[in-house]
């Protein structure tokens, strides 16, 4: 087999399994303490967790302070502050 | 005063440091100073001279490794970069030169096009932003379009590349581009080159004379180009000096690595300048600078000065170093300096990010060598940032 065949092989092989680990993100849960909406964004805090929650959909949300989460995103830091870009996101009480 | 002398020589340490060290980029030294809580009590100015004298010293001296590592052999010429090219005939320190003369070309630039930026560009941005993405598909189009070889292995890099940046860049580590990079443009590089078993010609320190005719075509296209890499974002040095090339006509190996230097410095000198005015941050330094204190706040001559200051330091740092390196590389087996760089660059990028971050390192050196095969531009991996950034700016 030439090589740059098994160079692309293995380049595709890699996308798929970097692909599919993007996807699987650990589910966490977690009870909101406050949330704070402006005009790009919605900011949710959790009890016992350090990093706050973000959410850039404009979809209006029907959370309140105590209501228990699941929730899968990315963690980012932003202004020194470590936060998590939601992506899915779900009440569970 | 010393506050501010301090940080500067103290950034041009360490934008030697990361310059010198392949797989340490600029953005990693600033991340870690935000981390650091001696940072929030070191004045504000303190901290962006540092950042940018750093920042812009990396511009200098990141040429000395992509000249001297990573070279093939003389047979694989298709894939061969200009700044190898002139390597591989021992002249590795008149490349660095060039690249040196094309920094110093930017500087210069920046009397020029500051003024320019700070009348003009506020009132076009908020149209071409609207047009970001568009904008974005078609220069993507355009520098396929300019691939002298294969146009579809061109196309299938290009799109390789967006995927393995979309799932990069979604994947749960910090600082994704950190092995994606390093593997599509460094350990790829550094694999051919051992595999190709390159053996160095002794180093000439002499340097052929160009005359102003050779410098100005650089020299305008630096200038005509700035505005694209400022606007642009995803855009590569050599993206844009490749668009230059076509804007201003057929340039000569010599006149592109001007270019390539000359973009280099004015892509991180103008990053600065954009977060002035419209408050987004084109490189990661600006970045920093953004989270260190409120673009509006920042002092306009105090950025410029610091420029201009690390720049004057800067070249005769790089000189030394490449003059040194110059004089001694041929002494030392080729093959095992980068096999030593290899190790390095996979031990720092998964002490780093892990083993996710090992898994995108090897996926992204595969691509590049893929690329290198083709014969394919490597310009074309700029689309592992170039994709994500066109669906960013699409209206979907």
């Amino acid at each position: 087999m030439k090589l740059y065949k098994l160079n692309l092989i293995l380049t595709l092989i890699g996308i798929l399994i970097i692909s599919f680990l993007a996807q699987s993100k650990p589910i966490q849960t977690g009870t909101i303490l406050s949330i704070q909406t402006s005009q790009y964004k919605t900011t949710i805090k959790l009890q016992n967790h350090e990093a706050e929650l973000i959410i850039f959909d404009k979809v209006p949300l029907i959370l309140k302070q105590g209501d228990q989460i699941k929730f899968q995103g990315k963690p980012d830091i932003y202004k020194n502050k470590k936060q998590i870009i939601i992506e899915k996101m779900s009440l569970i009480n | 005063m010393l506050n501010l002398i301090l940080p500067l020589l103290l950034g041009i340490l360490a934008g030697t440091f990361t310059g010198l060290i392949p797989g340490i980029h600029i953005n990693l030294i600033a991340t870690s100073l935000l981390a650091l809580t001696l940072t929030q009590t070191t004045p504000v100015n303190t901290l962006i001279v540092f950042v940018i004298s750093m920042a812009i010293t990396h511009t200098f001296i990141d040429f000395i490794p992509s000249i001297f590592l990573g070279a093939p052999s003389e047979d694989t010429s298709l894939s061969t970069l200009p700044g190898h090219e002139l390597l591989l005939q021992g002249k590795g320190h008149y490349a660095l030169k060039l690249t040196l003369l094309g920094s110093t070309i930017a500087i210069i630039s920046l009397i020029v096009i500051i003024p320019t930026f700070i009348f003009l560009i506020p009132k076009i941005y908020p149209l071409l932003e609207r047009m970001m993405g568009i904008l974005l598909i078609w220069i993507a189009i355009f520098l396929i379009s300019t691939e002298k070889n294969s146009k579809i292995k061109a196309t299938m890099i290009f799109i390789l590349a967006g995927f393995l940046g979309l799932a990069s860049l979604n994947i749960n580590i910090q600082n994704p581009l950190l092995p994606l990079l390093t593997g599509l443009f460094a350990t790829s590089t550094i694999i051919h080159s051992i595999k190709s078993k390159t053996v160095l010609p002794k180093q000439s320190l002499k340097t052929e004379k160009l005359n102003k005719k050779e410098i100005l075509k650089p020299t305008l296209a630096t200038i005509l180009i700035s505005p694209i890499c400022s606007f642009f974002p995803g855009l590569g040095s050599s993206q844009a000096a490749i668009i230059g090339s076509q804007i201003t006509g057929k340039q000569t190996r010599e006149q592109f690595l001007i270019l390539l230097g000359s973009i280099n410095t004015i892509v991180m000198s103008i990053s600065f300048l954009t977060l002035i005015l419209f408050q987004k941050s084109r490189t990661g330094a600006a970045f920093t600078v953004s989270q260190i204190t409120n673009p509006t706040n920042l002092s306009l001559p105090l950025i410029f000065t610091t420029i201009l200051i690390s720049a004057i330091i800067a070249i005769p740092i790089s000189l030394t170093i490449s003059k040194l390196i110059a004089k001694n590389i041929h002494k030392i087996p080729y093959t095992k300096i980068s096999i030593i760089v290899l190790i390095f660059l996979t031990i720092i990028i998964t002490y780093l990010t892990g083993p996710l971050g090992l898994m995108v390192l090897i996926t992204s050196t595969t691509l590049g060598l893929t690329c290198i095969e083709f014969g394919t531009r490597r310009s074309f991996l700029m689309g592992s940032i170039l994709i994500p950034t066109i669906i960013f700016y699409l209206p979907l």
